[in-house]
């Protein structure tokens, strides 16, 4: 896996010509926005074309990166000339994202990692309502701490190898001290418990077009690192992370349970599949593999929910008064997201399920994959109460806040992925 | 025309696009068809004697043992298809009438076909992966359909148990999708694939959990009297015919992996004669007219399962076609009582209405008698063959199975008096007037109900039929003494059953009925999300506390874990 | 390596100051500093590992690493402007609305 180098220059031109031309992009919000769209396809374009990488994730941040963009006028600012700055964090966020995933060496992952925490916490930030700031303030320090433990780690591997490159050799307990330190850093940023705390309130408070971003391009990032990281810290170590990842799952299920509001329930799920995401990842080769499936996937899907969610102000939006809010449009595309979710066939969040079962079963045995397994059919019951409802109150004539854009494309990749896994699947290549 | 036949979970999806998007005016005509079709076509494939075929396209899902999406039609899903196109073909019909004025008809008609599409696509599935989806899809549809009237308390509570329960076996049915070994995974061929962890036993266990699951036996019994919340004709297509006896389709589809796990084998026939006594005596204590046709679905359910469990898939499968006509029949049947009195389903307000509804009391008699089994009538002959296994196997479970006989003619005699003539409550009543579309379907399913048989008895022609995906069939005669002590059983049970009076005082149960122990694990499960929940307390320096302890603690359990 | 035994206590110990700051602090300042001097023992295991091993990559990665937490740094502070503004109490476990 090599650094898509064009891509990255690219993003990262298309965002400095964002924040340089501030100023008159005040006044035109949607030549910020095509701006930063036109960046994203050109860095697909650009990963698509070198040779060496696998294109799958930075064409999946292309996408997450475009619908949250699209997204952008529903981001519920205070001032409108942060507008041209939100585009332009939201493509440095990308770009963290991939550096993180697809870094040549070590060092490159924590510029990658701390690009795109600072990137979140701000974007958290810049929404209306109380909440946001103190949201992003937690966020931001849980990160700080974990960069800590990053650069940390990064000395203690660098004291023992003598090198910044993956290190490859025997493992001395500092070696194994450094890696462990390392990936739990990146753990921090899949949203992994006890480390999940900032994560969640910044899910919740956040608006919801920059929760979904946040959110899926953390993921990708994260599960990406920790995949090529954690084998080389040994087998005991993958049985911690898979054990970890079983916790945070029946952790962040349980505490979905009792929510009532839909933007905590959607940052406690995130949480749950962030477990399911270190479960895969700790599951051997083909867990890894099915982890990457699952995070594209899953991706796709929570973007569409905070699409459908998007624009809807930042007081809290109970779970009995969605019906009432939301048009034909984020009506459907909220049922779409939320049964795939659930792991309803075809829907892709349920072939993320099978995909992933199979290696948990294989490396960690019967226990903590029924264990798994119920957590994600017990998860069921919350995803699809809203549902009914939902369905019942379809109309046409419903108010219909802006941004819809940003959910067509959220749910045609859903669709997409829907009929096609194989798309992703085959574009996977070796970690 | 059997290439034609395996497609036909797509048959209804025309209906689907034109009945939603409102292009054709009248809701629910535009879907009519499809199930026509897929009726037609399968009654075709039956007696034309049609060729198996299979339908493979590979390297749709890469990431499971066997990815494919395999179709496969045999005899057994041509059955399965042409038990479903005609059950909802007349429900179809039927829900034009019972749902007429009703403002989210559209959506009705457009739940309903996902779900004959969902059904299809299980019993015309090749392997396991396909059968998750059509499985997974016709729960989804159930759960729909039961809260579908938003205005009415308890609905989505109701909807809610489904899903519950229904997750169970989804789980079963996922674990057995992925730990059998790479490539396996196919229908046919499932009993090769017992080489991974656990081998044949774990299979099997799954395969019979997942199967109680949607046919409501045993201790996941509890979400099919709630599912009475819906519509009535989705209890006479879901909960009666189709979808719970899915269960005993994938068991029967299945038998050669349980055949080598004994045990297994042995729990189904213990477990489906329990539950036939259990939802029996259930019956007996209900008020509420469609509670008490849907414990006895249970019971019958039952009685599939034992079928399974004497090793007589084919008994068990003939007993499905039975109940599909006769338990659907009485479902119906009750649905006209309960549309001519505007949606009163408690016994205690009925009473007298044999006069006033002619033919639902006909159909209702018919039902009854295919029930209890009256001699010549399609569940007669159908209980006849599961008791010629028991028989065979385990004399104890089949005599039970006999005392299950006397009482489902209680039960079904109960009931019926109650509702047609039991003495009318005091105030003055009036019937809303039943339009024909809800009387003509009774008629196809009344004739099945005495005459299906017919189809096996004497010369056995379904079993010829199902034989090569099922194994021999029982030969049926008049004289078997199991079948004449039943059927004299069932009688005199229906007739002491009509003397039974439903007391009066004993008050409505409220809709969905509120399990104690059901209430107990929920409210221990909030409970417990509320102390999971309140963790997160907001307070920065409690959770930067908790991320130094959390890395040190990862650290810590990779050097000594 | 005598050498190496020294650096690894001295950065151990600095991270563990800063780590027992971080963790009982409540001035979002000095959780800030804290982390700083947390950042900074892995700073000092990057310089003299450089040192010890004979590769500059060392010295140049703590130059990045400097240039990040001066980056963290400010967007730290920024929003701790930002939270505690109009607050009576400069204190991290004062907010709490966002719980639950």
């Amino acid at each position: 896996m090599t650094l898509p180098v064009y891509s990255v220059a690219a993003l990262v031109t298309g965002a400095l010509l964002v924040a340089g031309l501030a100023g008159p992009l005040t006044k035109r919000p949607r030549w910020a926005v095509a701006l930063g769209v036109v960046t994203a396809l050109v860095a697909a374009y650009f990963s698509a074309h070198q040779p060496g990488t696998t294109p799958l994730i930075t064409h999946a941040a292309a996408i997450f990166l475009i619908v949250a963009l699209l997204l952008g006028p529903a981001l519920e600012l205070h001032h409108r000339q942060q507008r041209p700055e939100v585009v332009a964090l939201t493509l440095l966020a990308g770009t963290g994202a991939i550096v993180l995933a697809t870094g040549g060496d070590l060092l490159q992952l924590i510029i990658g990692m701390e690009t795109l925490s600072l990137s979140s916490s701000l974007l958290v930030a810049l929404g209306r309502g109380e909440s946001a700031p103190e949201a992003a303030f937690k966020y931001f320090v849980l990160a700080a701490v974990s960069l800590t433990a990053l650069v940390y780690g990064l000395g203690l591997i660098f004291v023992s190898t003598g090198s910044l490159a993956f290190p490859s050799g025997p493992l001395t307990p500092l070696l194994s001290a450094g890696l462990v330190l390392m990936t739990a850093g990146f753990a921090f940023e899949l949203a992994l418990v006890p480390l999940h705390w900032g994560a969640l309130d910044a899910y919740t408070a956040a608006a919801p077009a920059a929760a979904g971003a946040v959110m899926a391009l953390s993921k990708l990032g994260a599960i990406v690192a920790i995949a090529r990281l954690a084998p080389l810290a040994g087998g005991e170590f993958l049985l911690v992370l898979a054990m970890v990842g079983l916790l945070t799952a029946v952790w962040a299920t349980l505490g979905a349970l009792a929510q009532h509001e839909i933007r905590r329930l959607l940052a406690y799920s995130a949480i749950a599949h962030a477990g399911f995401l270190a479960m895969a990842a700790g599951s051997g080769a083909a867990g890894r593999q099915a982890a990457i499936f699952y995070v594209v996937v899953y991706g796709a899907t929570a973007m569409l929910v905070f699409a459908a969610l998007a624009g809807l102000g930042p007081e809290p939006i109970g779970i009995g008064e969605l019906p009432e809010r939301l048009g034909l449009q984020r009506s459907l595309a909220l049922c779409l997201g939320l049964m795939s979710l659930a792991g309803i066939p075809p829907l892709p969040g349920f072939w993320a399920k099978l995909a992933l079962f199979g290696p948990v079963w294989q490396a960690l045995g019967p226990v903590p994959t029924i264990i798994g397994v119920a957590a994600a059919v017990a998860a069921a019951v919350y995803y699809l109460k809203p549902v009914p409802d939902l369905w019942g109150s379809l109309r046409l004539s419903a108010p219909r806040p802006r941004g819809n854009a940003g959910v067509v494309v959220a749910g045609l990749v859903v669709l997409v992925f829907t009929v096609l896994p194989s798309i992703v699947w085959a574009n996977i290549g070796t970690v | 025309m059997s290439q034609w036949l395996a497609w036909s979970f797509l048959f209804t999806v025309p209906g689907l696009v034109l009945g939603s998007t409102g292009a054709v005016k009248r809701p629910g005509l535009a879907s009519i068809p499809g199930p026509i079709a897929i009726l037609a076509l399968a009654v075709a494939w039956l007696v034309g004697a049609g060729q198996p075929t299979a339908i493979e396209l590979g390297g749709w899902l890469p990431f499971v043992p066997d990815g494919r999406f395999l179709l496969r039609v045999d005899a057994l899903s041509a059955f399965m298809l042409g038990v479903l196109g005609l059950v909802s073909a007349c429900v179809y019909v039927y829900s034009l009438g019972y749902l007429e004025g009703d403002p989210g008809i559209r959506r009705f008609f457009a739940f309903l076909d996902v779900f004959v599409g969902a059904m299809a696509l299980l019993v015309t599935a090749g392997n396991l992966a396909v059968l998750l989806i059509g499985w997974t899809g016709v729960g989804m549809t159930s759960f729909f359909l039961i809260s579908f009237w938003r205005d009415r308390p308890g609905t989505l509570y109701a909807g809610l148990q489904a899903i519950a329960a229904n997750a169970v076996g989804d789980g079963a049915l996922i674990l057995a999708a992925v730990v059998v070994p790479a490539g396996c995974g196919d229908l046919a061929s499932l009993q090769r694939c017992t080489g991974g962890l656990g081998g044949a036993p774990l299979l099997a266990a799954l395969i019979v959990v997942a199967a109680s699951a949607k046919s409501a036996q045993g201790p996941l019994y509890f979400w099919l009297p709630s599912a009475m919340a819906g519509p009535t004709p989705i209890s006479a297509l879901i909960h009666a015919a189709t979808m719970v006896a899915a269960g005993v389709y994938l068991l029967a589809r299945t038998y050669p992996v349980l055949a080598l796990t004994p045990a297994a084998v042995g729990a189904t026939a213990v477990l489906g004669v329990v539950t036939a006594l259990f939802g029996a005596v259930m019956s007996l204590r209900q008020t509420n007219l469609k509670r008490g046709l849907a414990y006895s679905t249970v019971s019958q359910l039952g009685y599939m399962f034992a079928a399974i469990g004497f090793g007589a898939p084919f008994a068990a499968i003939f007993h499905l076609g039975s109940q599909a006509f006769f338990k659907a029949l009485l479902f119906l049947a009750a649905g006209v009582v309960i549309h001519a009195l505007a949606g009163e389903e408690e016994l205690a307000a009925m009473g007298g209405l044999g006069r006033a509804l002619p033919a639902a009391m006909l159909a209702f008699v018919a039902g009854s008698a295919s029930l209890f089994g009256l001699p010549l009538t399609a569940g007669a002959f159908s209980k006849d063959a599961i008791l010629d296994a028991g028989f065979g196997i385990a004399p104890l479970l089949a005599w039970s199975l006999i005392a299950g006989a006397l009482l489902s003619g209680m039960y079904i005699g109960r009931l019926f008096f109650a509702t047609f003539y039991a003495p009318p409550p005091d105030e003055p009543r009036h019937l809303h007037p039943v339009s024909p579309t809800l009387i003509w379907p009774l008629l196809p399913l009344a004739i099945g109900s005495l005459t299906f048989g017919f189809a096996q008895f004497p010369l056995g022609g379904l079993g010829h039929v199902l034989e090569p995906a099922l194994g021999p069939g029982e030969m049926l005669s008049l004289s078997s003494p199991a079948g004449i002590v039943a059927a004299w059983l069932g009688l005199l049970g229906f007739i002491v059953g009509t003397r039974w009076r439903v007391r009066r005082d004993e008050g409505a149960r409220p809709l969905p009925e509120r399990y104690g122990w059901v209430d107990w694990a929920s409210s221990v499960s909030v409970a417990v999300a509320e102390g999971f929940a309140r963790v997160q307390n907001g307070r920065t320096g409690r959770y930067v506390l908790a991320t130094v302890l959390g890395f040190a603690a990862i650290l810590l359990a990779s050097r000594f874990g | 390596m005598p050498i190496t035994l020294t650096v690894l206590g001295t950065s151990g110990l600095l991270f563990a100051l800063g780590a027992t700051g971080v963790m009982l602090r409540r001035n979002p300042v000095a959780v800030l500093m804290c982390i700083e001097l947390m950042l900074n023992a892995g700073n000092l295991l990057l310089v003299l590992g450089a040192r010890a091993r004979g590769n500059d990559a060392g010295q140049a990665a703590a130059l990045i690493v400097l240039v990040i937490a001066a980056a963290e740094a400010v967007v730290g502070l920024g929003l701790a402007l930002v939270l505690f503004r109009k607050r009576e109490a400069v204190d991290i476990d004062e907010p709490r609305a966002v719980r639950g």
